[in-house]
C-alpha cells in the first residue's frame, strides 16, 4: 500500500492493542514455522503453538500456490483462504509481511459463510473483535435465506391457491353447462315450464308457459302460479295438495284444470320437483305442465258416448220388459175367456219381477 | 414494522387458537395482507391494529397479550426465523443482552428502511443490569418485558423485567431492571 503524500500520525499498536483487534492472527518465520498465535485463533487452533509449521495445522486454498516463503511474498496482494483441517474452519484474510519479510504474519478470522456456522463451531462472538466484519455478514446470509424461506413458502400458497381456483372454475364450467343444457331443453319443449322460489312465486317461466297461458315471464314474475291460473272450477282438494307439497318440500304430480289469460279452460298435468343446493337447502322448484285438453275431451267424449249407450240400453230393457207384461197380460185375458194363451207360457215365466236398475246418478 | 413481528402475532395466534380465529382479527383488523414477509417494512399501525382486534376477539388485555407474545416471539418466531442468529446472539442471558445493540446496528446495516430500537446497558451486575430502550414507537414496553422473560426461558434462566423509568409517564426512554436467577451449571 502506498503512503499517501498528506502527512499522516505515526500510528502503530501495541502488542496488546494488536492482540485485540487481530484475535485471530498468527505469524510465520522464513521457515513458515508459527512464532505467534493470537488468543482467539489459538482456543479453536490449539494445535497452532510457537514452533508448529504452517503445513501442520492449516491448508492453503487461495492463493493456489507452493507453500513457500519467496513465492507467499509474491502473493501478498491476493485474498488468502485457509483451511483448518482438524476443525473444517476456514479462514479468509491477509498477508502481511514485516521485519522485511523475516516474519509473515496472517491478519485472518473465522470465514462464517452460513447462518448456523457459530453453533455449528461453537464459536463465541466475544472472540470476535468489533471491527470484523463476520457477525455483520451473519445477519446478510440469514436475511438471504429469510427471503428464500418467505418466497418458498408465497409460492407454496399461490400453487394452492391456484389449484383451489382452478378446481372452482371447472365446478363453475360443469354448472354451466349444465344449466346451459337444462336451457335449451326448457327453451325447445312445447310444456311449459315454472321456475319458482322456495316458497312457490315464480322466478323465470318458458315460452312454452306463454303459449299456453298467454303470460309472459315480465307479467308473472313473482307471483304464485295457482293465483293466476286456476279457475273457479278448479278441484279444491288438488289446490290444497300442490300447496301442501311445497310447504313441505316434496315434489307432486297432479291434473288440474287452469284457465288461461283470456279465460281459456284447459287441463294440464303438473310435475314439480324441489332443486336443492349443495347444503340440500331446496332453493326452487321446478315444475312442468303438459297440456293435456285434448286428452280430457277424448276422455269426456267416450265417457258421455258410454252414457248414452248405457240410457239407451236401458230404454231397450224397460222396452222390453213393458212387452213381456202385456204378453203376460194377454196370456191372462185369453185364459179367462177360456182360450188358449196366444203366447208360449215358457215367455211369461221369465217375466222380471222389478225393472232393471237405473245408474244413481241419473241421465 | 418488519414483517417477522406481525407473522410473531399470526404463529401465536394460529397456534393456541386456529386459523379461522387469525382471520376474524385480521378482518376486524382491517389488515388485508397474504403472508407477512420477514423483512419488509410493514405500517407500525398494523402491528397496533392486530394488537388491538387479538385483544378484543380474545377478550385479553393488551399488556398482557404483548407479554405473551414477546416469549412467543423470542421462542418460537425468532427461533425459527432466525436461527443461527440467535446463536451468535451470546451463550447466556447478560451476554445476549449486553449484545442486544450491536444486533440492531447490525439490523440498520443489511436494512437501511428499517427503524430498529436501540438498546443499552449499564449498571452491569452478576445478577441484574439496567437495560435502555430507545424507540420512536409508543406502546411496545410490555413487549420488550415478554422479550426479556422468553430470553430468560431460552437460556435457562428465571429472568423479570422490572420498568424503573417509562417514556409514557414523561421519561426520556423506558429503563428497565433486568435481573436474572444464576443459571443452574
Ligand atoms: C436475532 C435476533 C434479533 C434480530 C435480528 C432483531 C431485529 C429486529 C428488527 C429488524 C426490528 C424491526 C425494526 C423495524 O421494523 O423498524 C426489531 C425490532 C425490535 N426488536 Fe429486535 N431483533 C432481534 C432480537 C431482539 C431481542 C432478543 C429483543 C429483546 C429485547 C429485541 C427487541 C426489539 C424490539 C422491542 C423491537 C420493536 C421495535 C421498536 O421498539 O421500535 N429484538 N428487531
Amino acid at each position: 500500500m502506498k503512503l499517501s503524500a498528506i502527512p499522516t500520525l505515526e500510528i502503530g499498536l501495541a502488542p496488546d492493542q494488536f492482540h485485540a483487534v487481530f484475535p485471530f492472527h498468527f505469524a510465520v518465520d522464513s521457515d513458515l514455522r508459527i512464532v505467534q498465535v493470537g488468543a482467539s485463533l489459538a482456543r479453536y487452533c490449539p494445535e497452532a503453538t510457537p514452533g508448529a509449521l504452517f503445513k501442520d495445522v492449516f491448508q492453503l486454498i487461495r492463493p493456489d500456490v507452493a507453500l513457500d516463503h519467496a513465492v507467499l511474498m509474491e502473493n501478498q496482494q491476493q485474498l488468502f483462504l485457509l483451511l483448518h483441517p482438524a476443525s473444517s474452519l476456514r479462514f479468509r484474510g491477509q498477508l502481511l509481511p514485516v521485519d522485511s519479510g523475516r516474519v509473515l504474519v496472517f491478519l485472518v478470522s473465522p470465514w462464517l459463510g452460513e447462518a448456523n456456522a457459530i453453533a455449528r463451531f461453537g464459536l463465541n462472538i466475544n472472540d470476535f473483535p468489533i471491527h470484523d466484519p463476520g457477525l455483520d455478514l451473519l445477519h446478510i446470509v440469514q436475511a438471504q435465506h429469510q427471503a428464500l424461506a418467505d418466497s418458498k413458502e408465497l409460492a407454496n400458497r399461490l400453487t394452492g391457491q391456484r389449484a383451489e381456483l382452478r378446481a372452482a372454475n371447472e365446478r363453475l364450467r360443469d354448472q354451466d353447462a349444465e344449466q346451459r343444457k337444462l336451457a335449451l331443453i326448457a327453451a325447445l319443449t312445447t310444456n311449459a315450464v315454472v321456475l319458482t322460489d322456495a316458497r312457490g312465486r315464480i322466478e323465470w317461466v318458458n315460452d312454452g308457459f306463454t303459449r299456453l297461458t298467454g303470460y309472459s315471464l315480465a307479467e308473472v314474475r313473482a307471483q304464485t302460479p295457482g293465483s293466476l291460473l286456476q279457475a273457479p272450477e278448479t278441484n279444491a282438494a288438488t289446490v290444497e295438495l300442490m300447496r301442501r307439497s311445497v310447504r313441505e318440500g316434496v315434489g307432486f304430480s297432479v291434473e288440474i284444470l287452469n284457465q288461461s289469460r283470456l279465460g281459456r279452460k284447459y287441463w294440464i298435468t303438473i310435475e314439480a320437483k324441489p332443486i336443492r343446493n349443495d347444503a340440500g337447502e331446496i332453493t326452487h322448484f321446478m315444475a312442468i305442465q303438459s297440456d293435456i285438453t285434448a286428452r280430457k275431451e277424448d276422455e269426456d267424449r267416450i265417457r258421455n258416448a258410454m252414457s248414452e249407450l248405457e240410457r239407451v240400453n236401458r230404454v231397450m230393457m224397460n222396452r222390453e220388459h213393458r212387452v213381456l207384461e202385456l204378453k203376460h197380460e194377454v196370456n191372462e185375458l185369453c185364459r179367462e175367456m177360456g182360450r188358449t194363451p196366444l203366447y208360449p207360457s215358457a215367455a211369461s215365466d221369465r217375466v222380471p219381477v222389478t225393472p232393471p236398475p237405473t245408474p244413481p246418478h241419473g241421465e | 414494522m418488519y414483517g417477522m413481528v406481525n407473522r410473531g402475532i399470526e404463529q401465536m395466534v394460529v397456534l393456541h387458537h386456529g386459523v379461522e380465529v387469525w382471520e376474524r382479527i385480521k378482518r376486524e383488523a382491517g389488515v388485508d395482507v397474504e403472508m407477512f414477509i420477514s423483512n419488509e417494512a410493514y405500517a407500525d399501525e398494523m402491528t397496533f391494529q392486530l394488537v388491538a382486534a387479538a385483544s378484543s376477539v380474545l377478550g385479553a388485555p393488551q399488556d398482557a397479550l404483548l407479554r405473551a407474545f414477546g416469549e412467543h416471539w423470542v421462542l418460537r418466531t425468532a427461533e425459527e426465523g432466525y436461527g443461527g442468529l440467535m446463536s451468535a446472539g451470546g451463550s447466556s442471558l447478560p451476554e445476549f443482552l449486553l449484545n442486544l445493540p450491536n444486533f440492531h446496528t447490525r439490523v440498520v446495516m443489511v436494512f437501511p428502511n428499517l427503524q430498529p430500537p436501540r438498546f443499552a446497558c449499564t449498571d452491569v451486575g452478576p445478577n441484574s443490569l439496567h437495560l435502555h430502550y430507545r424507540t420512536h414507537r409508543a406502546g411496545l414496553t410490555h413487549f420488550v418485558v415478554g422479550l426479556i422473560q422468553g430470553l430468560g426461558k431460552r437460556f435457562g434462566t428465571e429472568a423479570t423485567a422490572t420498568v424503573l423509568e417509562s417514556k409514557a409517564e414523561g421519561a426520556d426512554h423506558d429503563l428497565f431492571l433486568v435481573e436474572w436467577k444464576s443459571p443452574v451449571a
